[in-house]
């Protein structure tokens, strides 16, 4: 596989090989990118390299006076963990390239899991006190990984986006892929929802990651996340997002 | 002689149909995305809404943390729009997401909401559980059809 053209993975700085990738993109309730915004920093994360590319909005993002990209890749301490995270809505039009370029760049340095936080939506969230967490996978194997751990599966349905093609370009290549979505809020910032998605990878993977933060500031986290939950929706629209909510034939 | 015009397909109606269909929504949603969500001339941030339309009633959810469940006021402007208004339990301003260089602080809701049918200038219900309002509000009738 060759990385997209029009896409480009630039690392910063050496990246190891076997790393576990954590994908935090815009969907459902921001619930990957709140998620992955507080594994950063929990866990202290910094910049190991960027996605840049010319079918993202020509933006950068200002923290603490210097650009950064809006999709990025960090990496813990030793670099055994990574996430890439988007603070920009994806363009609909551009989530085949940029979810194939991750994912033969996910390739290349011989991913040892990748792993998609996200949301699912539920039309009544407001009436759900703790949000169930539902799980898929790439293989076999992972299912049974997540079966043996006690995980819901997602049995039957779709899944439209970022992650549905990182799911499937995962699994024709061989890479384990793990997808977490938590019940959510469709169109809302979902905190709440990205804590249930938290504490799930805290138990796939054996972390210890505090949520407590995400569900007192939950309010504060609403509103900032607000502008790009505007622009995210747009781009859900076009990527025909409802489709979530259809059943799929019956197999009799 | 005048030449006539190959008459249409159903399909081509349809997908004529489709397309003005995308091409409103389109425009609508990029008007959308352009507004300022926040106005710090009128101290109010415009919150995220949704709408539902039922066989019976029309829901519109809006999301708005910090508002004060007391101060939740709801005006019919037309049979097709709902003002919403809420002010919130304490001042919000840029500084508190680190965003120093634009100014102001908002203390309020506001928004206007249109609706695909008519509805009746009255509320049924309203719940606004952690900043989440949800209002209900009764379609206006239209008329129906029996089927024998």
């Amino acid at each position: 596989m060759r990385l997209s053209e029009k896409v480009r993975v630039l690392e910063k700085r050496p990246i190891a090989d076997e790393p576990t990738i954590i994908a935090g993109l815009p969907d459902v309730g921001l619930v990957g990118v709140i998620a992955s915004l507080h594994v950063i920093s929990s866990l202290k994360m910094e910049e190991v390299g960027i996605i840049d590319s010319e079918l993202l909005p020509p933006i950068i993002v200002l923290q603490n006076g210097l650009p950064v990209s809006p999709l990025r890749i960090m990496g813990d301490k030793d670099g055994k963990m990574l996430v890439i995270v988007s603070e920009t809505a994806i363009p609909a039009s551009a989530v085949y390239q940029l979810s194939k370029a991750m994912v033969d760049w996910a390739y290349s340095k011989k991913a040892k899991l990748v792993v998609s936080l996200g949301g699912i939506a539920v039309q009544d969230r407001q009436n759900i006190e703790e949000p169930k967490v539902f799980a898929m996978a790439s293989d076999e194997e992972m299912l049974n990984l997540l079966k043996e751990k006690g995980f819901r599966i997602i049995d039957r349905g779709y899944i439209v986006g970022p992650y549905a093609l990182i799911m499937k370009y995962c699994s024709l290549n061989g890479i384990p892929a793990i997808g977490l979505l938590a019940e959510s809020f469709l169109h809302y910032p979902d905190p709440e929802a990205a804590a249930s998605a938290l504490l799930n990878l805290n138990k796939l993977l054996g972390l210890d990651i505090d949520v407590s933060k995400l569900k007192e500031r939950g309010e504060e986290i609403r509103l900032a996340a607000r502008d790009m939950m505007k622009r995210t929706r747009m781009e859900m629209a076009r990527m025909r997002k409802s489709q979530e909510y259809d059943v799929p034939p019956l197999l009799v | 002689m005048e030449r006539r015009r190959p008459r249409r397909s159903i399909f081509d109606l349809f997908e004529e149909y489709i397309e003005r269909f995308e091409r409103i929504f389109e425009e609508e949603f990029e008007a959308l995305m352009e507004r300022a969500g926040w106005s710090p001339s009128t101290s109010t941030i415009e919150p995220l809404t949704e709408v539902t339309v039922t066989p019976s009633e029309v829901i519109i959810t809006a999301d708005m943390p910090c508002a004060r469940p007391e101060s939740i006021s709801v005006r019919f402007l037309d049979d097709y729009t709902v003002e919403i208004y809420a002010k919130t339990y304490r001042s919000i301003s840029f500084r508190e997401f680190r965003v120093t260089h634009r100014r102001g602080e908002f203390s309020s809701f506001h928004v206007r909401v249109r609706t695909p049918v008519a509805v009746e200038r009255r509320i049924k219900s309203l719940t606004c559980r952690r900043g989440l309002l949800e209002l209900r509000i009764p379609r206006k009738e239209g008329y129906s059809i029996t089927v024998e």
